[in-house]
């Protein structure tokens, strides 16, 4: 049971003159008060944050894309009887890097069948033409996955790129808005928190904006990096499918 | 025919133009700071945009002052400061000149004496009369806060350990004294036996006379009988002294918390 010797009363006066000091304000009138070193800071964050997010949308539109036209193609490839009705619709499915992949193989199958057939189709050719060397085929193979895992990746690097600077350039921002608030504390001789604390504040948004840039750069960096394992592995099986059917058939 | 080499080249070759899904990002982020220009001010701070900046904000109730186990109240401390004495008003204490010696006499034996006269005195003569004391400098209590480095506890109205309790920073008001004796005439009329814990924002307004007017509940408890424990408080007290003549404006707009523990 409290007495009424246990109120307490708390004054709490800062907010008068708080206005006066500028310590109120919406984030953008805080920006607009600061330094130009910290406005730079904030266009350089600005600017990665806009290329990141549109490297994101751009990957993810694409691979969504890639993906459709990846499933359309392992469809139209294990229901046909030849190479060559495979190779008509890669035309229409040129952004499924299994295409970059199997056209690789059909050229380099075409290459070596055609020494020993007089042209036609390879795979349908008759008497049966046999492949002169299998390696090279696995080879050829392996150079496209390489060059569509290349494209697949092409670009996201600067996700992790902007993940892992960002913070550090918007911690760069906030010391020299600190340290600029320091010189200003030695100018004026005041040390009273109404003095101290708007700068300070006013530096942190460098901080928080690098965050803002660096958070879904993080996000897509680890989703897209996720995806590009999965089409490399698609990319592996379909190879090692290629090169079972070219053995069945050319050896 | 196509080699292997020339399918793989064509195939490296193709990259898409981002030139679209950038423009979509700075779209996008265009729009995110045009948000930010029309956010409500105090949504990344916490503040109550209803509570205006320039009124003066106590507090009843909090943590415990000194007398109750606390800290004592190091902060602002009132400092005693001299009263500069006019130059006008001070006295000149102007030395008296030195009385001059008696002439050096030689005693003539078995001279005739005076005869002896009983003079009755009626009134001290002027030169015994006491003269007043000069007035030098003297102390009063002042208002400037003693800047000890310490935060926190106490109110500097808590000074001998009433109790009082909290934080606090009278920032520019000059007279807390005059607070805490306002504080003191509503606590005295505030029943805090609620049974219920909470606290009550109230806000009102001291005229220059002391009487209590505008007297508005800002932000409730959720128990109406915290609520009018708080209101009526305020209305019982109806009048405080008259604001200290110190204090520049007409009137003092006042946030007072009742806290219930």
């Amino acid at each position: 049971m409290r007495t009424l010797g246990y109120y307490a009363i708390a004054l709490q006066a800062q907010a008068i003159g708080a206005s006066e000091t500028g310590a109120g304000g919406s984030v953008v009138e805080w920006v607009a008060r600061s330094t130009p070193l910290s406005k730079t800071v904030l266009l350089i964050l600005f600017l990665f944050s806009v290329a990141s997010w549109g490297i994101a949308l751009h990957k993810l539109w694409e691979y969504r894309r890639l993906e459709r036209q990846t499933s359309s193609f392992l469809d139209v490839f294990r229901r046909s009887k030849k190479f060559s009705e495979v190779q008509s619709v890669c035309r229409s499915l040129v952004h499924s890097p299994l295409v970059g992949v199997f056209q690789a193989g059909y050229a380099e199958l075409n290459t070596q069948l055609h020494h020993d057939a007089d042209g036609g189709d390879p795979a349908a050719g008759s008497p049966r033409p046999t492949l002169r060397s299998f390696d090279a085929l696995d080879r050829a193979l392996l150079r496209a996955s390489s060059v569509e895992a290349n494209k697949l990746e092409h670009r996201v690097y600067l996700l992790a790129t902007t993940a892992s600077l960002t913070p550090f350039i918007g911690l760069f921002g906030t010391v020299m808005g600190i340290v600029g608030a320091f010189q200003a504390i030695g100018t004026t001789g005041s040390t009273e928190l109404s003095v101290i604390a708007t700068p300070i504040g006013e530096s942190l948004i460098a901080t928080a904006a690098g965050l803002f840039a660096a958070i879904p750069a993080v996000y897509f960096y680890n989703h897209l990096t996720n995806r590009i394992k999965i089409h490399l592995s698609t990319m592996e099986d379909f190879s090692l499918e290629f090169l079972n059917i070219a053995e069945r058939n050319f050896t | 025919m196509e080699s292997t080499t020339d399918v793989l080249r064509a195939r490296a070759a193709g990259h898409e133009s981002l030139a679209r899904t950038y423009l979509v990002s700075l779209g996008g982020h265009v729009l995110l700071v045009a948000v930010l220009l029309f956010f409500p001010t105090g949504f990344f701070s916490g503040a109550d945009p209803e509570i205006r900046a320039d009124v003066m904000t106590i507090s009843l109730g909090g943590a415990l002052g000194p007398s109750q186990g606390g800290e004592t109240a190091l902060a602002a401390q009132p400092v005693q400061e001299v009263i500069p004495v006019d130059e006008a008003d001070q006295d000149v204490w102007v030395q008296p000149p030195a009385p001059a010696p008696p002439e050096e006499t030689i005693a003539v034996p078995d001279a005739p004496r005076m005869p002896s006269r009983d003079i009755p005195v009626e009134s001290a003569p002027e030169e015994a009369r006491g003269s007043t004391p000069t007035k030098g400098p003297e102390l009063r209590q002042g208002t400037a806060l003693a800047d000890t480095g310490a935060r926190g506890l106490g109110t500097g109205l808590s000074a001998g350990g009433l109790g009082f309790g909290g934080d606090l920073d009278i920032g520019d008001f000059c007279c807390p004294e005059y607070l805490s004796v306002m504080s003191n005439l509503i606590r005295r009329r505030w029943n805090d036996q609620q049974q219920q814990r909470g606290a009550v924002v109230m806000k009102f307004t001291v005229q220059r006379d002391g009487t209590l007017t505008d007297i508005v509940r800002q932000t409730g408890s959720g128990y109406l009988a915290l609520d009018l424990s708080a209101e009526r408080a305020l209305r019982a007290t109806a009048r405080v002294p008259p604001l200290p003549n110190k204090f520049a404006g007409d009137h003092l707009p006042v946030n007072l918390t009742f806290e219930y523990h």
